[in-house]
C-alpha cells in the first residue's frame, strides 16, 4: 500500500518542519519533525504497509485521506503535481514580454518629520515599509530633469506600458513644483497611467486633485499632535496632515478609492493601534492599512536592526486564488514588475536594493530595462534567500522579500531579522508566531523526534 | 454538481503505465488523475446525473469509498472545471486592423529570408524535389540584396509597436533555401546591415547542408554569431542515401571534414554555435543512428531535430514495403523502451534519441498551461498566428512560415507587405477546416496541427483519421512519460524541456 497526497498538494519541506499547501480548500498544514519525514517518505515512492492503521503513522495519513489531501494507492504510482496554473517560460525569441507594473520615483528627500524607523543615518537597516516607501536620506548628487527628461520618461513608461507612477519621497509634496509638472505631463502624453503620491501629509496638496488618475497614499504616524511629536518629532505637524486629508475627503478621494492610509505603527504607538484605526474610519470613512516596524538590538552595534515582523508574529497571507501560489513560487512578490527611480537618478529594483543598473540621463528607463539586472530580481524568490529557503512558511508568509535577501550575496542589501527559526522546534516556536486568519493553518504532529526516515 | 447537457462534452483520455496502472489525462484542467473503475464508475454517474442509481445498486465499493470519490471529483469540477468542455462557437476572427495591431505588438517573433532556391545537393527527400508536386522546386532563383534589406528594415517596422514595448526583445533572423551558404556575401551583407541598423535585435539562425562550412565562411558566421544546424542523417551509409552531390556521390565525409576542422579551429564556435538536424525514413537504421550520435558525441553537434521524411502530399513513401515499415515501427519501440530504460536509471542515451523518443514524451510536460492560453478565436491546436513569423521568399511573397507550400500567402513584399485581410482569411479557412471538432477533442493541449501539417492545394484538410492519430500519440506518450516516473520520480524532464533545451529547439522551428 502506498500514501499519494494529491497533485493540488504541495509539500514544501523547510528545515526541521514542513508545510502542506492544499490549494483546493485554500489551507496550510504544518507537519512536525516526524509528520515531515512520513511525507517525504510517502512521497519518494515508499511503501507504507509497516504503518497499522492504529498506529500514530497510520492515523495521521488516515486524517488526511479523511481532510481530502491524499489517498491510499495499491501500487506506485506517479502523481503530478498541478502544473497547469505554472507557466511555461520560454527564452531568447520565444520569451514573452515583461509585465511592468510600476515606477518608483523619488521625487525629494525633505520631509518634516524625523522618524527613528525611516533612514536615521547609521542604523543597521532602514525601515521603509513597503506600503509607503518613504525614505529622507540624504543623497549625494542629484539628477535634474528637465522639461524634455520627464516627457521621455512618461513616453516610455506608455510604451512599455506601465500600469502606475508612484511617486515618493522624503514627502513629495514639499515638491509641489515637480508634482504639478508631473501631473500635467502624465495627463496629456500617458492619462491611462495611475500616478500614486505616497506622502506622510504635511505640505501643499496639487491643484490638479480632480483627475481620476491622481491617487494618495497618506501614511499615518498616529491619531495625536502627541503621536506626532514622539514617533515623528513634530507634533504640529499633526493638524497639517489632518486638514489634507480632509481636502482629499473632501473633494471624493476616499468615495472613489483613490485615498488610502496607511497607520505607521512602532514601539511608540503600537500599543494604540485600535484606536488610531478607528479614528481614520470615522474621520474619512477609510479602512487603514497598517505597517509595523520594530527595532530589536544587534550584540556590539548601538544602533538596532528594524523589522516589519514583532516578536511574536509571522504574517501569513491566504492565497486569494491558486495562481497566487505559482506566482508566489517563482516571482519575487515585492520586486516582480517593478523598478526604482532615486533621486541620486540611480535606477534600482527598490530602494531597499543596493544595486544600481542604470543611471539618469546617460540611461534611460527603457535602456536601463534593457539590461538584465532587474530580471533577476524579479525573479528572486525566496528559495534565494537563505533562511527562507529552509522555512517550511517561504510560500506563505508576506514578509518583504527584498529586505530579506541575503546581505552577503547582494551587494548594498540588508539583511531584516525574521523571529522565526526554521531549525527551530514547531509545537514551541512556530504556531504561536504564526499570524494567520482562524482554521487557515493547522498542525500535523507525530512528536518531534525527527529525522530518524530522512 | 451540473448535469452534463448536449452542449458539453467529457474531454478526457484513458491510459496505462508499463506496470499496469491506470491513468486519466483530462484536457480540461489539463491535469492527470490515478484512475480506478470506483473513480471511473463515479464520474459517469456524475455527468449522466444518476449519482443516486450509483449510490443504490450493488456494487463492491462501500458508501464511504463511493462518497470520498464523489467529493473529489466534485471539487475539481468546481474548482478547475475538471473533465468536461462546453461546445460554443468560436468568437469571430478580429477585423484586419485589430489584428494587425494585436500580432505587431504582442505576435511577431521571426524574420526568414528564403536567399536562393538553388542547393549544390540533390537529397531524395528535399522537400522542393519533384517528391512533393504542390511545393516549389529548386531552382536558381536567388533574392536580391536589395529585397533583403528592404525586408529587415520592413520587419523592423513591422515589430517596432513590439519593439517599444518590450526593451529586452530579440527576433529570429532566418536564412533559409536552397542552400543559404550558396549566398554567404548576401548574408554577410545583410548581417553587417541589421547589425549596424538594429544592434541587438536579431539573433540569426540557418539550416545548412554542411558541405559549404569552410573556413572562410565559419569565420563570417562566427563573426556575427550565428546558429548553425547541420543536417547529418546518421553514419555514412545512412546520410549519403538520401544526402548525395548531382553526381550522386555521398556528402558525409564533406560534412564530416568540415565538422571536424571547425571543432579544431574555433572549438567554441562548434560547441556553443552548432546543433545538428536529422531526417529517416523506413530504411533508416535508427539504432545505428542513434549510436553514431553517441559515440560521436563531441565530435558532431548534438540532434535537436530528428524527424520522419514529410508524409504529407507526396508518393516518397510508396517505394518502402510493409515489411519496411513493421521494421521501423518496431524499431522505433526498441528505441522508446531503451530510452525509458536509460532514462529512468540514469545511463546515457544520445541526443537523437533524446530527439527523436525523448522530446515526444517529454512534451506531456508541455501541454499548454492557463497562463499560455491561446487566443479565443483559434483555441485549439498548434498553429501559430500567421504573422509570428514572417517568411520573405526569393522573389519577395510572404508566407505564414518556411515550411508552408506557398499556396497560401499572407502578404507580398512588392505590394505593401503583410496583407492582413489574407491573415483574417488564412485563419478563417484554417478554423473551418481544422478545428471544427476541437471543443470534443481530449488532447486539445497537446496538439500540433498547424497551418503546414494540414494543407493542401491553397486549402487546409484534417481527417478524423488525422486527430485519432494525434490521440494514439498522446496516449502513447503520457503513458511513456508516466512509466519513466513511477520507476523515478526524480527524473527532470521539466528543467530540460522548461528551459534550456527547448530554447535550442525553438530557434529551429
Amino acid at each position: 500500500m502506498y500514501f499519494r497526497l494529491v497533485p493540488d498538494c504541495f509539500l514544501v519541506p523547510g528545515d526541521r518542519w514542513a508545510a502542506v499547501y492544499d490549494l483546493r480548500h485554500g489551507r496550510l498544514f504544518l507537519a512536525d519533525g516526524r509528520a515531515a519525514d512520513l511525507l517525504a517518505y510517502c512521497e519518494r515512492g515508499e511503501a507504507v504497509d509497516e504503518f497499522p492503521p492504529d498506529s500514530p503513522e497510520g492515523k495521521l495519513l488516515r486524517r488526511l485521506v479523511a481532510e481530502g489531501l491524499g489517498d491510499f494507492l495499491p501500487t506506485r504510482h506517479f502523481v503530478e503535481r498541478l502544473q497547469l496554473y505554472s507557466p511555461i517560460r520560454f527564452q531568447g525569441i520565444a520569451a514573452d514580454a515583461p509585465n511592468f507594473s510600476r515606477l518608483s520615483f523619488q521625487i525629494t528627500d525633505k520631509c518634516g518629520l524625523t522618524c527613528e524607523v525611516c533612514g536615521a543615518e547609521g542604523n543597521k537597516a532602514l525601515w521603509q515599509p513597503c506600503a509607503t516607501c518613504l525614505m529622507r536620506v540624504p543623497v549625494g548628487d542629484r539628477a535634474s530633469y528637465e522639461e524634455d527628461d520627464l516627457d521621455r520618461l512618461i513616453d516610455d513608461l506608455r510604451r512599455m506600458e506601465f500600469k502606475t507612477l508612484h511617486l515618493r519621497g522624503g514627502n513629495p509634496l514639499y515638491e509641489d513644483g515637480l508634482l504639478l509638472r508631473l501631473i500635467e505631463r502624465v495627463q496629456a502624453r500617458y492619462p491611462k497611467l495611475n500616478l500614486l503620491v505616497t506622502t506622510p501629509g504635511q505640505g501643499r496638496l496639487p491643484d490638479f486633485v480632480s483627475w481620476p488618475g491622481l491617487r494618495f497614499n497618506v501614511v499615518l504616524l498616529g491619531a495625536s499632535a502627541d503621536d506626532y511629536e514622539r514617533v515623528g518629532g513634530a507634533g504640529a505637524a499633526w493638524e497639517e496632515v489632518v486638514a489634507n486629508v480632509d481636502t482629499l475627503k473632501a473633494a471624493g478621494f476616499a468615495e472613489s478609492g483613490r485615498l488610502t492610509v496607511t497607520i505607521q505603527l512602532t514601539l511608540a504607538t503600537r500599543h494604540r493601534s485600535r484606536e488610531i484605526a478607528s479614528f481614520v474610519r470615522h474621520r474619512w470613512t477609510i479602512d487603514p492599512g497598517v505597517a509595523e516596524a520594530y527595532p530589536y538590538p544587534v550584540p556590539g552595534d548601538e544602533h538596532p536592526r528594524f523589522s516589519h515582523v514583532g516578536p511574536r508574529a509571522k504574517p501569513i497571507t491566504p492565497f486569494r486564488d491558486v495562481g497566487e501560489f505559482f506566482f508566489r513560487a517563482y516571482n519575487n512578490t515585492c520586486l516582480h514588475g517593478a523598478v526604482d527611480l532615486g533621486l541620486d537618478g540611480l535606477f534600482r529594483p527598490c530602494h531597499w536594493a543596493g544595486e544600481a543598473f542604470g543611471c539618469w540621463p546617460s540611461d534611460t528607463l527603457r535602456t536601463a530595462m534593457a539590461k538584465p539586472q532587474p530580471y533577476y530580481y524579479w525573479e528572486l524568490t525566496k528559495e534565494g534567500i537563505e533562511g527562507c529557503r529552509r522555512c517550511a512558511l517561504r510560500y506563505a508568509c508576506a514578509d518583504c522579500t527584498v529586505a530579506e535577501l541575503d546581505g552577503e550575496a547582494l551587494r548594498g542589501i540588508r539583511e531584516m531579522y525574521c523571529p522565526l527559526d526554521p531549525g527551530g522546534d514547531m509545537n514551541d516556536g512556530v504556531v504561536p508566531l504564526v499570524s494567520a486568519p482562524d482554521g487557515y493553518v493547522q498542525v500535523l504532529t507525530l512528536g518531534n523526534g525527527g529525522g530518524d526516515r530522512a | 454538481m451540473k448535469r452534463v447537457d448536449h452542449k458539453e462534452h467529457r474531454v478526457t483520455l484513458h491510459f496505462s503505465t508499463d506496470s499496469g496502472n491506470e491513468y486519466l489525462y483530462d484536457d480540461a484542467s489539463g491535469m492527470t488523475f490515478v484512475w480506478s473503475d470506483l473513480r471511473e464508475r463515479v464520474l459517469s454517474a456524475l455527468l449522466q446525473g444518476d449519482l443516486a442509481k450509483l449510490r443504490l445498486e450493488n456494487s463492491p465499493f462501500t458508501p464511504e469509498e463511493v462518497e470520498r470519490e464523489v467529493r473529489f471529483l466534485c471539487e475539481w469540477r468546481e474548482k478547475y472545471h475538471a473533465f468536461t468542455r462546453p461546445e460554443e462557437p468560436y468568437p469571430a476572427v478580429p477585423e484586419p486592423a485589430e489584428l494587425e495591431a494585436w500580432i505587431r505588438k504582442e505576435v511577431v517573433m521571426q524574420l526568414i529570408l528564403v536567399v536562393t532556391e538553388d542547393c549544390n545537393l540533390r537529397c531524395s527527400y528535399c522537400a522542393y524535389s519533384n517528391q512533393y508536386p504542390l511545393n516549389r522546386k529548386r531552382t536558381s532563383a536567388t533574392m536580391s540584396l536589395d529585397l533583403a534589406l528592404r525586408s529587415v528594415d520592413y520587419f523592423f517596422e513591422f515589430a517596432r509597436p513590439e519593439i517599444e514595448r518590450n526593451p529586452k526583445r530579440l527576433f529570429g533572423l532566418t536564412f533559409y533555401g536552397g542552400e543559404p551558404l550558396l549566398e554567404i556575401d548576401l548574408i554577410d551583407r545583410v548581417l553587417n546591415y541589421a547589425e549596424e541598423r538594429y544592434p541587438n535585435l536579431f539573433i540569426p539562425v540557418m539550416t545548412v547542408n554542411g558541405t559549404l562550412l569552410t573556413r572562410s565562411v565559419s569565420e563570417i558566421l562566427a563573426r556575427h554569431n550565428v546558429r548553425v544546424s547541420v543536417s547529418l542523417d546518421g553514419p555514412e551509409p545512412e546520410h549519403d542515401r538520401r544526402r548525395v552531390y548531382a553526381s550522386g556521390r555521398g556528402s558525409f565525409r564533406t560534412v564530416m571534414g568540415n565538422l571536424q576542422r571547425l571543432k579544431r579551429d574555433m572549438p567554441h564556435f562548434f560547441g556553443q554555435n552548432l546543433t545538428a538536424v536529422s531526417v529517416y525514413d523506413y530504411a533508416t537504421d535508427l539504432e545505428e543512428a542513434s549510436e553514431f550520435f553517441l559515440h560521436s558525441s563531441g565530435q558532431v553537434p548534438p540532434a535537436v531535430f530528428v524527424n520522419a521524411v514529410n508524409p504529407g502530399n507526396t508518393s516518397y513513401y510508396e517505394v518502402f514495403t510493409e515489411e519496411q515499415r513493421k521494421e521501423h515501427l518496431a524499431q522505433v519501440q526498441r528505441l522508446r523502451n531503451d530510452f525509458k530504460h536509460r532514462v529512468a536509471v540514469g545511463e546515457e542515451y544520445s541526443s537523437y534519441a533524446q530527439s527523436l523518443v525523448g522530446f515526444p514524451i517529454a512534451s506531456c510536460l508541455l501541454r499548454r498551461r492557463l497562463a499560455n492560453a491561446r487566443p479565443p478565436f483559434l483555441p485549439y491546436g498548434g498553429a501559430c498566428i500567421p504573422g509570428m513569423k514572417l517568411c520573405v521568399q526569393a522573389d519577395g511573397r510572404i508566407d505564414i512560415c518556411e515550411r508552408v507550400n506557398g499556396t497560401s500567402p499572407i502578404g507580398h513584399m512588392h505590394n505593401g507587405g503583410v496583407d492582413f485581410r489574407l491573415v483574417k482569411q488564412v485563419i478563417e479557412r484554417f478554423r473551418e477546416a481544422v478545428c471544427r471538432d476541437c471543443a470534443t477533442c481530449p488532447v486539445t493541449r497537446l496538439c500540433g496541427a498547424c497551418f503546414s501539417t494540414t494543407e493542401g492545394e491553397g486549402t487546409f484538410e484534417k481527417g478524423l483519421a488525422d486527430c485519432a492519430q494525434t490521440v494514439a500519440i498522446v496516449r502513447r506518450n503520457l503513458s511513456d512519460y508516466y512509466s519513466i516516473k513511477e520507476l523515478n520520480p526524480r527524473v527532470d524532464f521539466a528543467y530540460e524541456t522548461d528551459r534550456a533545451y527547448l530554447e535550442r529547439r525553438l530557434m529551429f522551428l
